[in-house]
């Protein structure tokens, strides 16, 4: 077919003058020892691979589902049979749920949602950031048509009620800390030509770092050694503040004191332009980092970035390779090791700032925990990649499932939110080893190019999960 | 030929095409994680391949991407925005401004057709084999994406027009 439409559409062609695939021996080599024909992949399930061997777990499990049964109602049946390495969540009837029962808010945000980040404090002040663009494809993609308004949700009653402001800014992913708070984000430029004041041209905005000093309601660019770089990632440990810069070079960016100033290392771990990056702080100027772009590493400081360590954990070497640090407290790290070619991925830990590691036997499924926080060295929360908050008080032997918007048998919703109206992965927020925050979003209906109406319920949790306060937010 | 063979002419025969349709829909590492992923399900899979493979491959290829979207879509989205604000994009910057602008306003079926076409070079019943639907539903498909893409067209040129930037 040729006309002159499809040249117009073939002459704006993007593809990158001698870009071809890689060598034939590179892709083959790992697949010499790979079996044929093993079918279809199998979506694994997470569960816990503790020691009893097969014929007394099960025994254990018919055990479990004869005192689940005698006991209905009773709340500890839930942990009891995760312990056991089975998944048994409990009936409707052993859910406690001490908030009421919300029922979707009526009304809601038109336009593409997206949730940037959320932050609570064990104080109950809460910020939720989130963009709402008008015009969009579903996808979120930004047409010439589109506009983008940042708006801003907060709290100061651990989520009962909630002030929705717009604002010049957007802050990812923000951090709180009692009343201070950290977060990197965008400092909207341009706005919307015929807009209102809240509305900006989509991609005007420019990487900031941000702080709060009021529980999030308002937030001011922090000042910086390189005031013109940002970044999207920051850890807020003790008032120690950790950070990626991406500007030309990448640079960890260390706050030693609850001074605002973000300052280089006085060392870096590795020089170059990469962008996949992240870094933790774990308190008393230690911090961990890991760079998921070749070369992968991982490297541990001790000294506020004065010098840094290679961590080699030995799970992560060979065919699998560094791809994510999911969460460092003190002297206890987690990483996620990813081995390609449908490998199951590898959590690994360290108790001991990264000298001994541990690979954790448990199946992540394909892409390993998607959000992991640790409050100290036996416990923490994880949301699997299926939408599943599970939590460890064993230092991730075994897990427990205390959440799930999907499921009918864990979730506090009466009429549980379906998978077709959440959204893909919620966002965790996690304040102590008992309490925790989950957002979702709750979509109602669909064009052909987004939900019609967009509103959020919040869950948050202070008794490890047990039971779960749900909160929905119109917005 | 062993398959060992089979599988290495098969790479060697499409693996360009195979990560140029990556790459022109994500970053050069994405493109050849793509590739390694296609050809490990084309290893485990040879007896299920057609004898004209590359609507295959590339129906395989579309999926892969799809998962690896599917994946890192909060992070790379999150990342993606603030990467927008301090990296100068390197890739395609000359050329139809129009064109892009308008492609950008089809939705995401409208543009794989067109695309598949345009860029990949398929025709209409190998375009359906990798999006799986029929060849009457990516006629169906074009005619329709072809329509828009003219209307967003002349509204791309007005709009040049206004703003002085086009006398024709």
């Amino acid at each position: 077919m040729t006309d002159e439409l499809l040249d117009r559409v073939r002459a704006v062609n993007p593809l990158p003058e001698g870009s071809t695939a890689p060598p034939f021996e590179s892709v083959f080599a790992p697949l010499a020892d790979m079996p044929r024909h093993r079918g279809r992949h199998r979506r694994r399930r997470l569960h816990s691979l503790v020691a009893p061997a097969v014929g007394v777990a099960v025994a254990i499990g018919v055990m479990v589902a004869a005192v689940t049964l005698l006991h209905a109602g009773r709340n500890d049946s839930r942990q009891r049979a995760a312990a056991t390495g089975h998944r048994h969540p409990p009936t409707a009837t052993t859910t406690t749920t001490s908030a009421p029962t919300p029922s979707a808010p009526s009304g809601g945000m038109s336009g593409v949602v997206t949730v940037w980040g959320a932050g609570f404090s064990s104080a109950g002040d809460g910020v939720i950031s989130l963009q709402q663009c008008l015009r969009c494809e579903q996808n979120g993609n930004q047409t010439s048509h589109s506009t983008d308004t940042e708006w801003l949700l907060t709290t100061s009653n651990g989520g009962r009620s909630w002030t929705r402001t717009a604002r010049g800014y957007s802050v990812q992913r923000p951090l709180l800390a009692g009343r201070d708070g950290w977060a990197g984000g965008l400092q909207m430029l341009s706005r919307k030509q015929g807009g209102g004041a809240a509305e900006w041209e989509p991609g005007s905005g420019i990487a900031r770092y941000f702080v709060t000093h009021d529980g999030g309601r308002s937030w001011s660019v922090a000042p910086s050694a390189a005031p013109n770089e940002g970044g999207s990632v920051a850890s807020l440990v003790g008032g120690e503040v950790w950070a990626v810069g991406l500007g030309t070079n990448v640079a960890i960016l260390h706050s030693p004191t609850r001074g605002e100033g973000l300052i280089a290392t006085a060392s870096q771990p590795i020089q170059g332009g990469y962008t996949n990056i992240r870094v933790e702080g774990a308190g008393a100027g230690t911090a961990y980092v890991v760079n998921a772009d070749v070369p992968r590493q991982a490297f541990a400081t001790h000294d506020d970035g004065r010098t840094w360590q290679r961590l080699t954990p030995p799970p992560c070497t060979g065919k699998y390779a560094f791809a994510r640090l999911d969460a460092a407290f003190g002297q206890t790290v987690w990483l996620t090791c990813l081995g390609g070619n449908h490998r199951t991925p590898r959590l690994v830990h360290s108790v001991d700032g990264g000298r001994s590691w541990r690979q954790l036997a448990v199946d992540w499924g394909d892409d390993g925990p998607q959000q992991l926080a640790a409050v100290n060295a036996d416990v923490a929360w994880a949301l699997n990649g299926e939408g599943e908050l599970l939590r460890t008080t064993n230092a991730g032997a075994t897990w427990q499932p205390v959440w799930s918007a999907t499921d009918p048998r864990v979730s506090p919703l009466s009429r549980p939110i379906t998978k077709q109206t959440a959204s893909p992965l919620p966002i965790l927020s996690v304040q102590s080893a008992n309490s925790a925050s989950i957002v979702t979003l709750l979509n109602r209906g669909t064009t052909r190019r987004a939900a019609k109406l967009t509103n959020l319920v919040v869950y948050r949790t202070t008794n490890g999960g047990q039971s779960w306060q749900a909160y929905p937010v119109r917005l | 030929m062993d398959d060992q063979q089979r599988c290495e002419q098969l790479y060697r025969a499409h693996a360009d095409q195979v990560h140029a349709y990556a790459r022109r829909r994500s970053d050069d590492q994405t493109a050849d994680e793509v590739v390694a992923e296609v050809f490990l399900i084309a290893w485990r899979r040879l007896d299920a391949i057609p004898l004209e493979p590359l609507p295959w491959l590339l129906g395989v290829a579309r999926k892969a991407l799809g998962n690896q979207r599917r994946a890192t879509s909060r992070a790379a989205a999150l990342n993606a925005r603030i990467e927008a604000t301090l990296v100068t994009t390197t890739g395609h910057t000359g050329g139809d401004h129009a064109v892009l602008a308008a492609l950008a306003t089809l939705d995401a079926r409208d543009q794989e057709v067109l695309l598949l076409i345009a860029w990949e070079g398929l025709r209409q019943e190998e375009v359906g084999t990798v999006l799986g639907v029929s060849r009457p539903a990516v006629a169906t498909r074009l005619h329709r994406a072809r329509k828009r893409l003219v209307e967003a067209l002349a509204a791309q040129d007005e709009l040049a027009l206004r703003r002085g930037e086009v006398s024709r």
